[in-house]
């Protein structure tokens, strides 16, 4: 039996020192699952097997990282790690121990996701049944972003659709649409059970990260979307998403890209 | 070689910069000179003159709408590809506009 647990983290002042490595090698080496270190940040990933790897990778303060951890005892692996990255680093999620309030509250108040304008978010989990398509998951996104009006929303996604779809490719789409009248940009994010189509040549769609974004749009709040969406070209960051079930993580992850200085 | 290249998508948020940042990578590894032009929601940034259009050996428009200022391109041989084309296959588009 293959499970997988995660745990997201970030760097503090201490970086990734020499005898922590060590110690995370010591720790992984105890069971029989493979654990990865994924530096979100930079994009790096490296086993932790490897301690020159982890070296190289250069993890720096307020660095966003992630620990997969794959195999037969995953559950376990993810207890002990999730006590060793507690002490030395600061946990935003764990898949061993939930906490959706302090997950919630660090991405709210660390500057690793500070953005500098107010931002609604929400998250939702899909089960596809039979019947349901694109358009009847694009009148849910425009309910979900709680704007004065759903049906002003609901037109302009399917006007922008219209002139070409909005996926993106490694099972992501991103529907966005620019607003007047709007108070503050949302995200809403939509994760599937199944793959739907999106009326794209680049495959089916797995997770859907809809934008509604006031217009005119401020500086600020443009530079934090066009840096999330630019980030999304990356496969690597995009399966980052797709293959997360945890709302929390997925939403750190999000913020990180908008608010980190480098595309 | 030397490209030159505008992106425009409807809202100006997401796609123009994608396949700008897809365009320059990609002419990068394939030893291509680009300069590529972002016509998104902030306006017209890295804006190419009639100069770079008149030097570029070939000129390329990535986009799903009509773009700005297009009189510039009048009277040159240019290419026209949607943003899904680019995101699929961006060395593709790069070696159609290398043909003649």
């Amino acid at each position: 039996m293959r499970i997988e647990r995660r745990i997201t983290f970030i760097i503090e002042d201490e970086g990734f020192a020499t005898w922590k490595i060590k110690r995370l090698k010591t720790l992984s080496d105890f069971f029989r699952s493979v654990v990865i270190l994924q530096n979100i940040t930079i994009g790096e990933t490296t086993n932790t097997a490897h301690m020159l790897e982890i070296l190289s990778i250069g993890c720096k303060r307020n660095d966003l990282c992630q620990l997969r951890i794959e195999g037969s005892d995953a559950e376990l692996a993810c207890m002990v790690l999730t006590d060793f990255i507690d002490e030395q680093f600061t946990i935003v999620n764990t898949s061993h121990k939930k906490n959706e309030n302090k997950s919630n509250s660090i991405i709210a108040n660390h500057p690793t996701f500070y953005l500098p304008f107010n931002m609604n978010y929400s998250f939702d989990f899909i089960q596809i049944q039979t019947g349901i398509e694109k358009n009847d998951l694009i009148l849910k996104l425009s309910q979900s972003f709680n704007s004065y009006s759903p049906e002003v929303v609901f037109d302009a996604l399917l006007k922008r659709e219209a002139i070409s779809s909005t996926g993106i490719g490694n099972g992501i789409a991103i529907p966005h649409v620019m607003v007047e009248g709007i108070s503050q940009p949302a995200i809403s994010v939509l994760c599937l059970d199944k793959k739907i189509d999106w009326e794209t040549s680049l495959g089916q769609v797995k997770m859907i990260i809809a934008m509604l974004i006031p217009a005119p749009v401020s500086m600020d709040v443009m530079k934090a979307m066009t840096q999330a969406t630019r980030a999304l070209i990356d496969p690597i960051k995009c399966d980052l998403l797709t293959t997360s079930v945890e709302p929390e993580a997925i939403k750190a992850i999000l913020f990180h890209f908008m608010a980190s200085s480098k595309p | 070689m030397k490209i030159v290249a505008v992106t425009a998508c409807p809202t100006g948020i997401a796609h123009t910069y994608m396949a700008a940042d897809l365009l320059c990578k990609q002419a990068q590894k394939m030893n291509i000179h680009i300069k590529v032009e972002t016509q998104g929601a902030m306006g017209i940034e890295n804006q190419l003159s009639v100069l770079d259009i008149e030097r570029a050996d070939s000129v390329l428009i990535a986009s799903d709408i009509e773009i700005e200022q297009p009189e510039r391109f009048i009277g040159c041989k240019y290419k026209k590809v949607s943003i899904e084309a680019v995101l699929t296959d961006v060395s593709g588009v790069l070696a159609f506009c290398q043909e003649s």
